[in-house]
């Protein structure tokens, strides 16, 4: 998610609370892992999470019938320590 | 008429470790009490396989290996953590609250009776599974013991999707439910009392409802009147919304492995009373007696068994760690016999009574003295700034060789920095 400026560890600020619109940046589980995505939707209404890292290394997980997905939170913030 | 709701979450301890390893959904998971010993909190694939509350892990060995059981030992403070956000949620929906148990709640909701107090219910439920990720269920009755019911309703059928209202059925609808639930799901009856109530003739709910209150208290005591008479809609048990002091307080463990040496036994005696003192003080009061006792382990029928205790008065009550580790070793010297196998200490501090009310004794050594109380409060503050056990006393001992099995715990996730959930 580099392209959003959040870097590897980073700590990331969710909240569970918020309702997930399309293009949040969110907290999900897919089939039992944890990641975070930009939230999306794909033509035929599937929820779609997108990376943001245009080195290319991760790619977009549609979500298809069998797959298990939930939104864990909505992650609202960041913060870096650097020492 | 009253709505007193109950609010309880589902295989709470389980439904915790389900929130920040959700690779456990859907999977039998128990969690084991402390030293990973029996089965605490069940996820609903492993009652479905008939394992029972308190089942010995070693027990169910087999049947893990068979089913993929996943065994987890406790982590009270994740589930601590996540009991006070769900209880500080449940506050903004009364202001009459009493937090019975880590993960059961009442709440008076008698002053929101123009509401649909269902579908109150059901936004309880939806805040809660969404803020926290822990699944609750909600009873709704006119005393404590009849939303005690309803919550068991909620739970166990399906057609409440949750949330149960008593106060919304008509009688002959509620005698039709209550007949149907066995006298023993009764909050305050149980398993002990249970087989009594049966055999009188108390079968159901309803049955126990049809008593004659008078009669069973001759029978059995004031508390089974009262019980009745709140199935009947009356309340006799009022929300407490201040808990109560502790009359007594327990600190005990097993031991990682058994230990023979006396020393080692007094190392954990002292930190139970580090424990059990510490908590004496946060609720400002004084213990007048100390309980000590050591026991070998039941279920090794290869060992010869041992169990003693003493209970040592105190010439005066007091708060002071040191006079009450001094009392518990003084007493652990006295029960103590060489080349047994302990598996198990503890003690009690009781006769416990508020720090205003105590009265000295003419021959003491200046109980309670200012220093001993400066002292001892200098050691709870920096032992909550700079964490547990900063400084302690030494008899405590540092090598613990005879701690706690934890094998399989989870992380702080929600209390520890280190520990907060990775995502790659």
């Amino acid at each position: 998610m580099i392209d959003v400026g959040l870097l590897p560890g980073d700590k990331a600020v969710v909240d569970r609370s918020k309702k997930a619109n399309i293009g949040d940046i969110v907290l999900a589980v897919v089939d039992g892992e944890f990641t975070i995505k930009i939230l999306n939707r794909s033509k035929e209404g599937h929820a779609r999470l997108l990376p943001a890292n245009s080195t290319g290394v991760y790619s977009p997980i549609e979500i298809k019938e069998g797959m298990s997905f939930e939104v864990w939170g909505v992650v609202t913030g960041s913060f870096r320590r650097f020492r | 008429m009253r709505s007193i709701a109950l609010i309880d979450v589902n295989n709470f301890y389980v439904s915790c470790e389900r929130v920040f390893n959700p690779r456990l959904n859907g999977k039998p998971v128990v969690v084991l009490s402390n030293n990973d010993g029996c089965a605490v909190a069940r996820s609903n694939e492993v009652k479905a396989l008939g394992v029972a509350m308190g089942a010995p892990w070693f027990k169910l060995k087999d049947l893990a290996k068979q089913h993929g059981i996943i065994g987890l030992s406790s982590n009270y403070a994740l589930y601590a953590d996540m009991s006070n956000r769900v209880m500080s949620i449940l506050r903004e929906y009364s202001p009459d609250q009493e937090v019975y148990s880590i993960d059961e709640s009442f709440l008076d909701l008698t002053g929101f009776q123009s509401r649909d107090l269902t579908r109150y219910g059901q936004h309880i439920r939806k805040r809660i599974l969404k803020w926290t990720g822990l699944p609750v269920c909600v009873g709704i009755g006119s005393t404590k013991t009849l939303s005690k019911l309803a919550n068991h309703c909620a739970k166990k059928r399906p057609v409440f999707n949750g949330v149960c209202n008593f106060n919304t059925m008509d009688s002959h609808e509620l005698d039709l439910l209550l007949a149907e639930i066995e006298v023993g799901e009764i909050w305050g009856v149980g398993r002990k009392l249970a087989p009594k109530l049966e055999a009188l003739g108390f079968k159901s709910v309803l049955d126990l409802k049809r008593a004659n209150p008078e009669r069973l208290r001759q029978q059995f005591s004031v508390v089974m009147e009262k019980t009745v008479r709140e199935l009947n809609g009356t309340v006799c048990i009022e929300l407490e919304e201040v808990a109560p002091d502790k009359k007594q307080i327990i600190s005990s463990r097993s031991f990682g492995h058994p230990i023979r040496d006396f020393n080692s036994l007094a190392e954990s005696i002292t930190l139970y009373m580090s424990k059990a003192a510490e908590k004496l003080r946060k609720q400002q009061s004084f213990a007048g007696s100390v309980y000590v006792y050591i026991r070998t382990s039941p279920f090794r029928p290869d060992d010869p068994f041992y169990s003693n205790g003493m209970t040592i008065p105190l010439p005066s009550p007091t708060d002071d760690t040191r006079q009450l580790v001094n009392v518990a070793l003084w007493g652990l010297k006295l029960i103590y016999k060489p080349n047994y196998n302990y598996a198990k200490a503890g003690v009690m501090l009781s006769e416990i009574v508020p720090a205003g009310s105590v009265q000295a004794d003419l021959f003491s050594q200046a109980q309670a003295s200012p220093k001993s109380t400066a002292l001892m409060s200098t050691m709870d503050n920096i032992n909550r700034k700079m964490g547990k056990e900063s400084i302690k006393l030494a008899s405590e001992g540092f090598r613990r060789l005879w701690k706690m099995k934890q094998g399989n715990r989870s992380l702080g996730y929600t209390t520890r920095w280190e520990d907060v959930p990775m995502v790659c």
